[in-house]
């Protein structure tokens, strides 16, 4: 066998199947490239389905209402962002980019132009988004000015971290100008809140949000809900549920118990396994394969045993899988293998350490710096910051600012300097770098490169 | 309030004294500030020593260890594993102290059994195989906090009162003799005057601070310890380094974990301790030469206690002698008034003895000491676990409809009922960090990521207040203290995800307390 034996051969491998690399892969197919991609989807799971663009900043002077601000004040109080690596204008073409490819994937997202809309979480918290799915929309309302009435919030027995009433105890002191509960019959408050439970057979044995979800796929099952909220619903002004209310149709389901009960609905975002997250990495999945683009999956991306992994203008890379070893030969690479959860990057004892290639990674001088003595440190923890430093396209760089390889990029999670879980921003990183990349790439003459 | 003797402090040394002076007829007020072992009683190894630590440096220390061992293993064996120890030395430790060893515990009586490094490995094979020398004695492990409560119950089963969240605010003084203590409730602001025939000041670390308050100086100095628990546990006996005591060279099992500790570092408030990253560096930099799957392995928590130690100079405070101080104010005029403090947990019920001789011989109370012969009583409560010790056999789900809450470590919507049911009975407000405190919620793999949002949601359906956003950040920043020492690897991972969920879903890090 020699290095250059091949098992597939492409013009872009993407490394990486969250946010970061579904984007550069979908851009990639969009501009003709041949673009393999491979890595594990599962942190889908855990997000909230919303795409931030940028939630905060200064971090201690709570949430944005408009991003480009603190967009401005970012970019030049801390250059080494990936938002300092290009323009507004390029960051909001590239989330433009990923929600227009959504919108022909079947999932609708909308916004409030250039501001943040407030959506309320499972636990009374509001957080900021740039782009909601259409099923949450309606929840931005009960933090608008000029808005108010009866609200009423719905939850299902057995679905452990979701509590109508935990919500409302969050929302009241949050805001109580804005809330108070029906039941302490306080009505000085714009939002008045009453909860309602459903108790489904066979949820003594607790319900698991995704078979709650495929439960509402079933017409017969959301006629049902409908009769059981009618009486409710009759005096309600807007109801929110948790956000299961269905899987690929869930826009068309919400839109029907809308019609029947004609009262607004909103999906409420809740802990994992998040159903939102989940419809999000089934669009994708469901438009790159109807655009016959390879998958790699379940398979561990590693450089050949000669330690080689670019010879002679060519990317050479092994999938690992447990039976099989797939040998990959790209002319470019995008490295969007996240951080920590991605697998992109690892923290050992003795310091982070990129996992595939063994990049050099820009990180905290020593384990002390790590994290703060409090979880919540308005600032964030120092190894948030820890990655792979980049030039303006998003190639890697050593530590002089050399670049490492022609046609090699990262992009999202595993970039440096960029506290995406603090800023609110990950969406919005993820896109920019992948689609910048890509872009670069494909400018290059990538496809005959 | 009126009683015999006003006992302060609720650690081990405390409910010791409670109990044996109850044994003797006499009716005991202990008032501690927080909760049982909120102090050094809590942030130990849980280690019963068989004297053999002490052999070289402390012959006397190491005889109190061998005889108080025994006479716990005999009376309360509930709370203690008879798990055995062993001494290894590894390569380039000192020859001489190896040498040395077998000759020190046979002058002190010590048992112990000379191992080739074959037979110690095949025994314990976690043991490094650059062992060079090895020796098993008669270490065991117990649950502090399990010793504490049991002493406790036996006390309040024969008419005493325990008091928690109970601060000694002053003392009222007639000239040198105290006439009465004032304690406020920290919970309710309340206040009870409580006059005693006798006061006992055993507030370990804090005994200086409750003396100066009847105008009396004791030197104290602090030194903190640093521990770490394994996920898993590492080996069957307790394994100690054959050297010159040192950092990092105690590990000691109990239930499901270890724990590797300690470290010894001279701080001056004991209020404020927590472990670092460096200490824990360090140490499992020394614990890795004597059991390298300590290099490797996941830790789920780190704590630190302050051993309260009595100043006579300068020097190492391992040089201090671990020893306990009794002293007799009445040689300065305070007659109704005794401080016990240092010592260690193995000769807790010594200390406890000898203190309450010197309240008898106060009161003309001819009853002697009888803890070293009674059992001491098992009492349900007890089971609640320890910090990190207890295994998740404990609660078993009750069936359908009870659902597990915590995931990792296996705990069921019941256990917190359980718990929730236990708290509101002795006044405690049932929320998250109060249930963490009880049972393994939080000290799993996932750090409380998953577990803090269902009980917290649970604690809602039930209709409790759970003490809402601020009850959820409060328990997780308590549990993080613990945490951020030991993330690399696996669990730095898993603290990446609690990160994604509680601050990039929920944004809980922009929630100021007190609403908007």
């Amino acid at each position: 066998m020699t290095p250059f034996d091949t098992d597939i051969s492409c013009d872009l491998l993407v490394v990486g199947s969250g946010v970061a690399g579904m984007a550069a892969t979908a851009r990639a197919a969009e501009l003709g490239l041949k673009v393999v991609r491979c890595g594990n989807p599962s942190q889908f799971y855990f997000m909230s389905g919303i795409l931030d663009l940028l939630g905060a900043y200064p971090l201690d002077q709570g949430f944005l209402e408009t991003p480009k601000a603190g967009w401005e004040q970012l970019v030049a109080a801390e250059p080494d962002h990936p938002y300092a690596r290009a323009s507004w204008d390029a960051l909001t073409q590239s989330m433009d980019t990923l929600t227009n490819f959504l919108e022909r994937a079947g999932l609708h997202y909308v916004g409030q132009g250039d501001s943040n809309m407030l959506i309320p979480t499972a636990l009374g918290t509001v957080r900021p988004g740039y782009r909601v799915p259409v099923t949450m929309a309606n929840g931005a309302k009960l933090m608008e000015n000029g808005t108010g009435g009866r609200l009423l919030l719905v939850d299902f027995a057995g679905l452990k971290g979701f509590s109508a009433a935990q919500m409302a105890s969050g929302l009241v002191p949050l805001a109580p100008k804005r809330f108070s509960l029906a039941c302490a019959g306080l009505h000085n408050s714009d939002w008045q809140i009453s909860c309602k439970r459903i108790s489904l057979p066979g949820s003594e044995h607790g319900l698991d949000p995704l078979d709650l979800a495929a439960r509402f796929e079933n017409r017969e099952f959301v006629a049902g809900l409908i009769r059981e909220l009618a009486p409710e619903a009759k005096g309600a002004d807007m109801i929110g549920l948790p956000a299961v209310c269905g899987l690929d149709h869930c826009q068309e389901i919400l839109a029907e118990m809308e019609e029947a009960l004609k009262v607004p609905l909103f999906e409420i975002p809740m802990m994992p396994p998040s159903i939102p997250g989940i419809r999000l990495k089934n669009a994708f999945e469901k438009a790159l394969a109807a655009m016959d683009i390879p998958f790699i999956g379940g398979a561990k991306i590693q450089v050949p045993e000669s330690g080689r992994w670019h010879e002679e203008g060519r990317f050479h890379l092994e999938a690992q899988a447990p039976s099989l070893v797939t040998r990959i030969a790209a002319k470019g690479v995008i490295l969007a293998s996240g951080s920590f959860v991605g697998g992109g990057l690892v923290g050992e004892r003795t310091g982070v350490r990129e996992t595939i290639l063994g990049l050099p990674v820009s990180q905290p001088q020593s384990r002390e710096d790590w994290h703060g003595t409090s979880f919540f440190d308005s600032q964030g923890h120092g190894i948030n910051l820890a990655g792979i430093r980049t030039d303006t396209v998003f190639s890697p760089v050593d530590g002089n600012g050399e670049r490492i390889q022609d046609h090699l990029y990262a992009a999202g999670g595993i970039l440096a300097h960029n506290n995406w879980t603090r800023l609110k921003s990950g969406a919005g990183t993820a896109c920019l770098s992948a689609i910048t990349a890509v872009e670069d790439f494909h400018g290059r003459g990538g496809s005959h490169a | 309030m009126e009683t015999d003797v006003l006992v302060i402090g609720g650690g081990v040394t405390g409910a010791g004294i409670f109990r044996d002076l109850a044994q003797r007829g006499l009716h005991v007020v202990l008032v501690e500030k927080k909760d049982l072992n909120a102090g050094a009683s809590g942030g130990n190894h849980g280690l019963l020593h068989s004297g053999a630590r002490y052999v070289c440096s402390d012959p006397e220390a190491a005889v109190e260890c061998r005889d108080e061992l025994e006479i716990i293993k005999r009376t309360a064996p509930h709370c203690v594993e008879d798990t055995g120890g062993i001494f290894v030395a590894v390569e380039g430790d000192d020859e001489n102290y190896m040498a040395d060893f077998p000759g020190y515990c046979e002058k002190s009586g010590i048992p112990y059994k000379a191992l080739t490094v074959a037979e110690a490995r095949e025994l314990e094979p976690q043991i490094s195989e650059k062992a060079v020398a090895a020796f098993q004695v008669n270490d065991a492990s117990v649950n502090p906090f399990k010793l504490t409560v049991e002493n406790v119950n036996d006390a309040r089963s024969k008419g005493s009162v325990y008091m928690n969240h109970s601060r000694l605010h002053s003392f009222e003084m007639d000239g040198n003799r105290i006439s009465a203590a004032v304690i406020r409730n920290d919970r309710t602001g309340e206040e009870t005057r409580i006059q005693a025939r006798i006061y006992v000041n055993a507030a370990g670390a804090w005994a200086g601070a409750v003396a100066a308050k009847a105008g009396v100086d004791i030197p104290m100095v602090f030194s903190k310890g640093t521990l770490i628990i394994t996920a898993n546990r590492v080996t069957q006996r307790v394994i100690n380094r054959l050297r010159k005591a040192s950092d990092g060279d105690i590990l000691v099992p109990g239930g499901v974990v270890s724990i590797l500790g300690t470290t010894s570092v001279r701080v001056d408030d004991p209020d404020e301790i927590y472990p670092t990253v460096i200490e824990v560096d360090q140490m499992v930099a020394q614990g890795e030469q004597m059991v390298p799957v300590l290099g490797r392995c996941r830790y789920i928590r780190a704590y630190a206690g302050a051993r309260p130690l009595v100043s006579s100079g300068d020097g190492d405070d391992r040089s201090i002698t671990r020893g306990f101080s009794l002293i007799d104010h009445g040689e300065h005029g305070h007659d109704n008034f005794i401080t016990i403090t240092g010592g260690k947990l193995t000769t807790y019920r010594l200390m406890a003895e000898k203190a309450c001789d010197l309240v008898c011989s106060k009161l003309n109370c001819p009853n002697e000491c009888q803890t070293h012969l009674l059992d001491l009583p098992a009492t349900a409560d007890g089971d609640w676990a320890e910090p990190g010790v207890m295994g998740p056999s404990v609660f078993k789900p009750t069936g359908p409809g009870d659902p597990m809450l915590c995931e990792c470590e296996m705990v069921p919507a019941s256990a917190v009922d359980t718990i929730v049911a236990s708290l509101k009975q002795s006044g405690l407000t049932p929320d998250l960090s109060a249930i963490g405190v009880r049972s393994r919620i939080g000290k799993g793999p996932c750090q409380g990521a998953f577990c803090s949002l269902r009980v917290q949601t649970h604690l809602h359906d039930c209709g409790e207040d759970a003490g809402g956003i601020e009850g959820l950040k409060r328990f997780l920043n308590e549990r993080w203290k613990g945490e951020y020492p030991l993330l690399w690897g696996q669990p730095l991972t898993q603290s990446s995800l609690k990160e994604m969920i509680h601050c990039g879903l929920f944004g809980l890090e922009q929630v100021k307390k007190g609403g908007a």
